[in-house]
């Protein structure tokens, strides 16, 4: 998942005061509660909910925003750097002309989720103070998915890379983080569930399974033009995908197993690993591409190997952020019942959407075999085709040919 | 190489490639000659920026191909046949220069040929010996019969072809050269 600030969604909010009553608290000398503890948390998060709504739909009236596609997103940020002194990496320009700086955000929750992502900073909202290293910063906005290109798998410079669908987040606003605040994410979606969910096992320990379903829901919002009293609205329908346990740990999570219901969602998000299909043709190339350029290089063969392999298991292995569902209500449709559940967990999802993961190809026959097939076909050809006319095709001419032919 | 060779065939579906040099994509298919210098399978490309609408070209029908011996190894794609020595690779032997649906009249003219020289004396398989080419190293050389004296170092490639098999679940393709001896070719054209 890859944020990026862009100067026309973005907006500066001041910092918010301090969150009503933790301040108080603070003051009068009681000790900041621990992070792990979980109820604090809540109300932590819960407040900031508030006011990131409240921001929003304050800073948004009657523009893009309104509650219907909601991310809060708490944590560290960090400019990147590379090399052996540290120095941070330049600003890329976008095609859209806009020149942002590379930075990551660190969101260590306190159950102990710790996950990094990057996060493009324009030149212009980097002015405001609010992106220095270490800083704590509180991002609203609103997710969707959007298909982009994933450069690794580029195998010349004119390739733009392999299509790949990431979860976005628009920013829509940016303030300091309250301390009082842990890191974590809050999403909450009104929407419709769009087709029939996937259904798959999640492993949670040797022999210990639970069923989870991605499903997609679909958010319309109407954005008003930018300036008050213009009649024009423009719908803007956005999909973001969903993870839900089907283990009964969420009330009401059948609501979403159903094509076409209404739903409201709230949960966090959610890095998901998943493996990339290895017999995708561009896939294919792209590391064939990559392991000739690491062989070209050269070194000692072992060495050589396990650079390789540690490319192989980088390129083939992705993340891809997901909504993790913690609360679903059913606004219009029907919840499909515990027997039909149990039907679809059976049939691993629902007919809309089938897990597209091939086979794996079947093993390499040894050449010789190959070398002895070949042989044997070139028995068939009778001898060299005679000008304009290929050899044993002349006679018969299936499609009525010209009078030269046969 | 340069010497055009005109086929007329059924073609594939031309498809985007990428060369396995890292040298960009190309637009190729296979080509089932008819008719011209050319047998069995043979793999035709342009480059991909002379193709800039991929659809004009003449897909899953009978085309009429003017193009070079230019032998360029590209990624395999599922479906395509592979070369038994790279096996994430296969070879499209020919670079069009045009092809075009074919008016079912135009004949093509025959091929001038090309010199060659064998890296190995031939090895006889079935009815006639199969070389390895010292300019062409993904493709065999073809001696069609045991008639051309044994030990020659040099031949003319007198039509351009491929076969084919199936082994493993995959198409293997072996290009291939067809050749004559040289006395032979002066013979033919006299």
């Amino acid at each position: 998942m890859t944020m990026t600030m862009i100067d026309w969604q973005a907006l500066l909010a001041s910092p918010p005061a301090a969150v009503p009553g933790r301040a108080a608290d603070d003051d009068a000398g009681d000790p900041p509660p621990a992070p792990s503890d979980a109820a604090p948390a809540r109300a932590g998060n819960g407040h900031a909910a508030d006011e990131a709504l409240r921001m929003v739909m304050r800073e948004h009236a009657g523009g893009g925003a309104d509650a219907r596609n909601v991310c809060i997103l708490v944590g560290t940020v960090r400019r990147e750097r590379y090399g052996p002194n540290g120095k941070a990496r330049p600003p890329v320009a976008s095609p859209l002309g806009v020149r942002y700086a590379p930075y990551r955000m660190d969101i260590e929750e306190p159950g102990g989720l710790a996950y990094s992502m990057p996060l493009s900073v324009s030149a212009r909202l980097m002015e405001s103070g609010l992106f220095t290293d270490g800083a704590r910063i509180q991002i609203n906005g609103a997710v969707r998915l959007e298909q982009t290109y994933d450069r690794a798998f580029a195998v010349h410079p004119d390739d733009a890379g392999l299509p790949t669908w990431e979860t976005r987040l628009d920013v829509l606003a940016v303030a300091r983080a309250p301390d009082a605040v842990p890191d974590g994410s809050w999403v909450r979606i009104v929407g419709e569930v769009d087709g029939g969910p996937v259904i798959r096992d999640e492993t949670l320990g040797p022999g210990v399974r639970r069923a989870t379903a991605t499903v997609r829901i679909r958010c319309r919002r109407t954005l008003h033009s930018i300036v008050p009293g213009a009649r024009a609205v423009h719908a803007l329908t956005t999909l973001i995908p969903a993870d839900v346990a089907l283990d009964g740990s969420v009330e009401g999570a059948a609501a979403l197993l159903k094509h076409g219901n209404q739903v409201i969602v709230e949960g966090r998000l959610l890095p998901r690993v998943y493996q990339r299909r290895r017999g995708d043709p561009r896939i294919q190339a792209a590391l064939a591409a990559a392991e000739e350029a690491i062989r070209a290089k050269g070194g000692p063969a072992d060495e050589v190997e396990r650079r390789v392999g540690a490319m192989r298991r980088r390129m083939l292995t992705g993340v891809r952020m997901t909504v993790d569902v913690g609360y679903v209500e059913l606004v219009k449709g029907r919840m499909l019942t515990d027997e039909e559940v149990t039907r679809l967990i059976a049939a691993g999802g629902g007919p809309r959407r089938t897990p597209g993961t091939p086979p794996p190809p079947p093993p390499l026959p040894p050449r010789a075999e190959i070398e002895a097939a070949l042989d044997a076909a070139l028995t068939a050809p009778a001898g060299p085709p005679a000008a304009g006319m290929a050899p044993g095709v002349g006679a018969a001419n299936p499609e009525g040919g010209a009078p030269w032919i046969g | 190489m340069d010497r055009v060779i005109e086929l007329v065939g059924r073609t594939s579906q031309w498809r985007r490639r990428m060369r396995s040099d890292g040298g960009g994509a190309v637009i190729a298919a296979w080509l089932r000659p008819l008719a011209g210098a050319g047998s069995g399978v043979v793999g035709v490309y342009l480059p991909e920026e002379r193709v800039p609408d991929g659809a004009a070209l003449p897909a899953r029908t009978q085309a009429f191909v003017r193009a070079v011996l230019r032998p360029l190894r590209v990624h395999a794609l599922d479906g395509d046949h592979r070369l038994p020595q790279a096996p994430d690779a296969t070879l499209f032997a020919l670079e069009a220069q045009e092809a075009a649906p074919w008016d079912r009249m135009t004949p093509p003219l025959p091929w001038e040929g090309v010199p060659v020289v064998l890296a190995a004396p031939p090895r006889v398989v079935g009815a006639g010996r199969l070389a390895d080419l010292v300019d062409l190293p993904d493709m065999c050389g073809w001696f069609p019969d045991h008639a051309a004296p044994a030990g020659e170092t040099s031949a003319i490639g007198c039509a351009i072809g491929g076969v084919t098999a199936e082994v493993g679940g995959r198409s293997w393709l072996r290009p291939l050269l067809w050749l004559a001896a040289p006395a032979d070719q002066t013979a033919r054209r006299a």
